[in-house]
């Protein structure tokens, strides 16, 4: 006894949808929590933009006033440039320094647990408690590194009070706090390789740094597309240790967007502002990332 | 050190060579040469050590003990570019992300001493490629091609060297069967136009069997038998590779030794072929290769039993016969022939049929079958 087509049709539709029905049963809480937290907060930030007040007072409708105050304000701009200098100087120190540490760790046979432990261990610290260490590290009268400056004949060099040392100390509190997290990501790049190619290599007579550049550059191109999207969007948003560290200050040298936002929305209760700056974060970033995605896509 | 040394005419000379980590010892010292244009099988089940002497010659694992010649050079301290072997592996270990032809190159590329002109390594790129029939495939990425394709950029990536020496880590073993005979018949092809010493690592007796000049049978790290095909099958050295050469695989009984030097098997009286008799009273092991029992209507068959089981092979069929006390062999029988589980057959063996093995499983000679007399 077989089914006539029709019967076939209707029990194969009927089928689709119950797959379907299913998926979308997984989905729904993912979708709610996206929809809720993401998707109207963005949409409000979007409106919000084009308004003013709406949190204590009535909100009143701007037009594009705050768009033109954000462009025209030079701390805005100030503090653009000052996260892009920072996500340039620590991006590419913490991609380099994570490889070096991850090629080495993947060339040791054995013992090197206790190892990937220490390197993770900054990463495991809060940018504030991270802040209270490197306070005694950096401090110009009973830091570790001034005390070693003095010892050697030198004067004290004010690590977080110099408008040009600001910003790269900041990075480089950063760059020690990454390294670990990105030492290990680069590690399990590394060691998901398959080993037969390296030996395939090894007898081909390429030397490690051939095999570095021949294979294990192009070989590490998805976890690099991770890295580089992930860093630029985390470093972007560099808040944490500005704050806890030097509050923009020396004369706005470390103010970040993020910690401009903060202030505009928190302490000057300048929602449209705020609100226009942020926007203008999340669209950079989605540009950047559109951007990394298409320079790093595998070319067929 | 051992007093043998390599000969000049050698391509490899592996002299007292063992490998163990740490306490553990994976491959027993052992004296290996493979003459030039040798093709030399490494044979045996997963964990023999066959892979290990591989990458020990190669100069991907250390050599613990003992001394590897290539091409009349002690290589053991030379670094694994430098010691003119090339080496095609298991899962081909094709640099994804570079074309055929840029795979087949890498080596040439990668040469320093001398730096090749880039229109020799063209040359030379499609000479390695024809030899495979790759050339028209330079231009696809690995992913683009099927299993066999892709061995074979593997080979022309060993080929295109021109190293003194191939070594070949079961490179057809993630081929499917009608694959892998056409790959074994290619690679015999290409061995005969290169002539270049060959190590040839399988687990497979067939690829041993067809591609061989040379077998070397290993089990647990120990070598068990050096030898010619035919040599490994008619004389075996051991039970280990009785069992392991030949299928289906050769049904084995212990035995006694009888007060006049025979032996008892069922019905029959075995008589061993040695020079010296077999010591009366002695423990002994029998084996009877299936092959070479065949059913038979003869009066002159040895054996008589029930057969329990028939495997149709095609070509062939082979039947389970069950010879009472606890005896049975199996037996050739004629694709076609009629007999059935149940049925009762003679059995007749031919020369060869029967080994024995003394005590601890070394071959101490053939043995003849007659019918006692009742």
């Amino acid at each position: 006894m077989t089914l006539s087509p029709e019967e076939h049709r209707r029990l194969a539709k009927r089928y689709r949808r119950r797959t379907t029905l299913t998926a979308y049963a997984f989905l729904g809480p993912n979708l709610v929590a996206f929809a809720v937290f993401l998707l109207i907060p963005v949409v409000w930030l979007l409106v919000s933009t084009f308004r003013t007040g709406g949190v204590l007072g009535p909100a009143e409708f701007v037009g594009l006033d705050n768009w033109r105050d954000t462009f025209s304000d030079p701390l805005a701009r100030t503090s653009i440039r000052n996260t892009v200098v920072y996500s340039a100087m620590a991006i590419p120190t913490v991609f380099i320094i994570a490889m070096i540490l991850a090629l080495a760790l993947n060339a040791i046979p054995r013992g090197g647990a206790p190892i990937r432990v220490a390197l993770y261990l900054p990463t495991l610290q809060p940018a504030v408690v991270a802040a209270f260490i490197f306070t005694f590290v950096l401090h110009p009268d009973f830091g570790v590194i001034n005390y070693a400056v003095r010892w050697l004949g030198g004067d004290p060099i004010n690590f977080l009070g110099d408008t040009t040392l600001a910003l790269p100390t900041i990075a480089g509190i950063e760059v020690w706090r990454g390294t670990g997290f990105w030492t290990m990501m680069f590690l399990a790049g590394l060691t998901a390789l398959p080993g037969e190619l390296y030996h395939a290599a090894e007898l081909d007579g390429a030397g490690a740094i051939r095999r570095f550049i021949r294979l294990t550059l192009p070989l590490l191109r998805p976890t690099f597309y991770f890295a580089v999207i992930f860093a630029t969007i985390v470093n972007l948003q560099l808040f944490d240790s500005v704050f806890a560290l030097t509050d923009g200050g020396p004369v706005n040298s470390t103010v970040s967007v993020s910690l401009y936002i903060y202030r505009s929305l928190f302490l000057f209760g300048d929602i449209g502002f705020g609100a226009t700056l942020s926007f203008l974060l999340v669209i950079t970033v989605l540009l950047l990332t559109g951007l990394q995605t298409y320079l790093l896509r595998d070319r067929k | 050190m051992s007093a043998v040394s390599p000969r000049a005419d050698v391509a490899v000379s592996l002299i007292q060579v063992a490998k163990s980590y740490g306490d553990v010892e994976v491959l027993q010292p052992f004296d290996l040469q493979v003459g030039e244009g040798e093709f030399v099988v490494l044979l045996g089940p997963s964990g023999c050590g066959k892979s290990t002497i591989m990458k020990m010659i190669a100069g991907l694992e250390e050599v613990s003990h003992g001394e590897i010649h290539v091409a009349g050079e002690l290589v053991n301290y030379v670094r694994p570019r430098d010691r003119d072997v090339s080496m095609v592996f298991q899962n081909y270990a094709l640099y994804p992300h570079m074309t055929v032809r840029d795979n087949i190159a890498f080596p040439l590329t990668m040469s320093r001493r001398p730096r090749l002109k880039r229109d020799v390594i063209g040359a030379r790129t499609l000479e390695a490629a024809d030899i495979v029939d790759l050339a028209p495939y330079l231009d696809r990425k690995p992913a683009q091609l099927s299993g066999g394709q892709r061995q074979r950029v593997a080979l022309a990536r060993a080929i295109v060297r021109q190293p003194a020496v191939f070594l070949m880590d079961e490179p057809l073993s993630n081929l499917d069967a009608l694959l892998r005979a056409d790959m074994r018949t290619s690679l015999l092809e290409v061995h005969a136009r290169i002539k270049k010493a060959t190590l040839y690592v399988t687990h497979d007796q067939i690829e041993a069997m067809t591609m061989a000049d040379r077998v070397v049978v290993l089990n647990a790290g120990r070598i068990q038998q050096i030898g010619r095909p035919r040599d490994l099958y008619t004389a075996p050295a051991n039970t280990f590779v009785a069992q392991f050469i030949g299928s289906p695989r050769m049904p084995l009984h212990d035995l006694e030794v009888r007060d006049d030097g025979t032996l008892s098997f069922a019905d029959a009286t075995l008589t061993g072929d040695a020079d010296v008799p077999l010591a009366p009273g002695a423990s002994v092991t029998v084996g009877l290769r299936p092959s070479a029992l065949r059913a038979t209507s003869s009066a002159s068959a040895c054996f008589a039993g029930k057969v329990t089981r028939r495997d149709y092979l095609g070509s062939d069929s082979y039947l389970d016969v069950d010879l009472g006390a606890g005896l049975s062999v199996m037996v050739r029988a004629e694709a076609d022939s009629a007999v059935r589980p149940g049925d009762t057959v003679r059995v007749a063996a031919d020369p060869g049929a029967i080994h024995v093995f003394d005590d601890v499983g070394a071959r101490v000679c053939g043995a003849s079958a007659r019918r006692q007399k009742r």
